[in-house]
């Protein structure tokens, strides 16, 4: 079975679809009208995406610190647990706390005989 | 080979080729231009391609294939829309020659794998290497549908031959 041997079916196929020598030359002279591709076009995508980054990145930096919910500070033997609501606790090891908050705090008094 | 020398020998080959596969002289040019400027491009970047006939070849073939199944899909609508079908129409039918409106009414006829392969290697001149490499298959396979395209299209052409006698 060789493809050659096609019995002047190709050559009548070729016959019947010949193209237009004009139609050859807009095609070839567009094609070859194709621009080299230029560095900087190449470029620009990997720009952007760096760019992209950069600025969210730029934003996760910028934004203001997450609030704790609570604050702990050591004040001599007391430490002072501050809620953020508002609230306070101080706690003492030992001993009651010498004294406490006008208003809104509790002293909790742990391992101590009393 | 030349970049140059490969675009206009491969010109008239793509066109055959997307002629018949689209029976539309402008869509044809559409197809041909794409697929070269394509290996135009490939060229430049990294060189030429192993086989830069099978590589625009391999370029036409998708491209024709998603060029008439965008004109099926948008017929309706642009039948709707203005009354016009991108699809060509009888006048522009007409226009085509008696030659090529009955091979490609002939051509149609086919089984779509053994049109494909014949239009590869009888209208676009690919060896049995490269045309089995666009299609994907081996070359046992694609001798197999040319063997029976051929013969298909010689009973048309000659059916069409003694009716017009």
């Amino acid at each position: 079975m060789d493809t050659r041997t096609d019995g002047g079916v190709d050559g009548r196929l070729r016959e019947a679809l010949e193209p237009s020598p004009e139609a050859v030359g807009r095609i070839v002279r567009a094609a070859l009208a194709v621009e080299r591709p230029a560095r900087t076009a190449r470029l620009v995508p990997a720009v952007a995406g760096a760019a992209a980054l950069l600025a969210l990145a730029a934003l996760y930096l910028g934004r203001p610190p997450a609030k704790a919910p609570v604050s702990i500070e050591n004040v001599g033997e007391v430490l002072v647990v501050q809620r953020q609501e508002g609230g306070r606790v101080l706690i003492r090891n030992g001993s009651a706390a010498g004294s406490s908050s006008p208003s809104g705090s509790m002293i909790v008094i742990h391992g101590g005989t009393q | 080979m030349e970049l140059e020398t490969a675009v206009r020998e491969l010109a008239p080959q793509l066109l055959r080729y997307s002629i018949g596969r689209t029976g539309d002289a402008a869509l044809a040019e559409e197809v041909a231009q794409d697929a070269l400027a394509a290996l135009v491009q490939r060229w430049r970047r990294h060189g030429p391609p192993d086989c830069p006939a099978a590589f625009a070849f391999a370029v036409a073939r998708r491209r024709a294939g998603r060029l008439m199944l965008q004109r099926r899909l948008l017929e309706p609508l642009h039948a709707l829309l203005d009354g016009h079908s991108p699809l060509p129409g009888p006048e522009e039918r007409a226009t085509l020659s008696i030659h090529l409106g009955r091979t490609l009414a002939a051509l149609r006829k086919l089984p779509r794998r053994d049109r494909e392969a014949l239009l590869l290697v009888g209208a676009g001149e690919l060896g049995p290497t490269e045309g089995a490499r666009v299609l994907g298959i081996t070359v046992p396979a694609l001798k197999m549908r040319l063997h029976r395209a051929r013969r298909r299209l010689r009973q048309l052409l000659e059916a069409r031959d003694g009716h017009q006698d």
